[in-house]
């Protein structure tokens, strides 16, 4: 892949991921009462959030496979909503692992997502996809927040 | 989960994973991180780059977290008329020829006004 080919494809992303991410914000503003309790503020800004990671992951697609794995929990979050409310609220179990036994590698496995099943070459490309397209939501993110307090 | 993780040991397998590769992917990761990239030009270990690309992604992660805090605040506050007046006073503040011709300001769909002001701003 160019650079060329690299900086088109994220300006592509950029637009995809600001179009559908103002679409949803703009959605979630009709449905939404205008009472503003802490709570519902709180449960917005997570809906916000998770809109955002999905909204990009859309837009990139399933070419790459973080965006893949983010899609696929998607999905599987959506499927087990219902089944989640029902099983008492357990959190998911972080696994106990010593912290001094943790590989640098390991704690960037854990962070990239779809990480854990991928070998090194992979990660270390995936991590840098991944790096440019989170810096692009957040400057769009910005800017749409810039705009909406002005 | 389990093809996911067969498929990608056997591209790994597949791949001759060299030093060489490696090295460059980490050279390449290093030009990405603003920290690096500003401070040194000079090689950087490996194990300070990967420690640093996790920095750097959890600081993005935690940028993320702010700004939907912040777009949930601007979203409670803001009233749907002022929100429309806050994007078309935006595009003209942009002053982008097309809209002139494009827009009317007050019959157009939010469709159209949507597409126009994101092409505008992140183009």
């Amino acid at each position: 892949m160019t650079q060329k080919g690299v900086t088109l494809n994220t300006n592509s992303h950029k637009i995809k991921f600001a179009r559908s991410f103002i679409r949803t914000l703009l959605k979630m503003r009709k449905n939404a009462p205008s009472s503003s309790s802490i709570e519902e503020i709180r449960k917005r800004s997570q809906r916000i959030k998770i809109a955002a990671y999905s909204s990009m992951a859309h837009a990139v697609g399933s070419r790459r496979a973080w965006s893949r794995a983010i899609l696929f929990k998607l999905r599987n979050r959506a499927r087990h909503h219902g089944m989640m409310r029902r099983r008492s609220m357990k959190k998911r179990v972080i696994k106990n692992d010593p912290p001094g036994d943790q590989s640098k590698a390991n704690k960037l496995r854990q962070l990239v997502p779809g990480g854990k099943a991928m070998d090194m070459c992979s990660l270390l490309e995936e991590t840098a996809h991944y790096i440019r397209c989170l810096s692009t939501q957040v400057k769009v993110m910005q800017t749409i927040a810039d705009h909406f307090s002005k | 989960m389990s093809s996911r993780r067969s498929h990608s040991r056997q591209s790994g397998v597949s791949r001759n994973i060299t030093d060489d590769q490696i090295t460059d992917l980490v050279a390449k990761l290093q030009q990405l991180i603003p920290e690096i990239r500003n401070r040194s030009s000079d090689k950087v270990s490996a194990s300070k780059v990967l420690q640093e690309t996790c920095n750097y992604i959890r600081s993005l992660h935690r940028e993320v977290d702010d700004l939907s805090d912040r777009l949930s605040n601007l979203l409670a506050t803001t009233d749907s008329d002022s929100a429309q007046a806050a994007i078309i006073r935006s595009l003209l503040i942009k002053a982008h020829p097309l809209f002139f011709t494009k827009l009317c300001f007050f019959k157009t769909s939010l469709k159209v006004v949507e597409t126009t002001w994101v092409r505008s701003c992140f183009c």
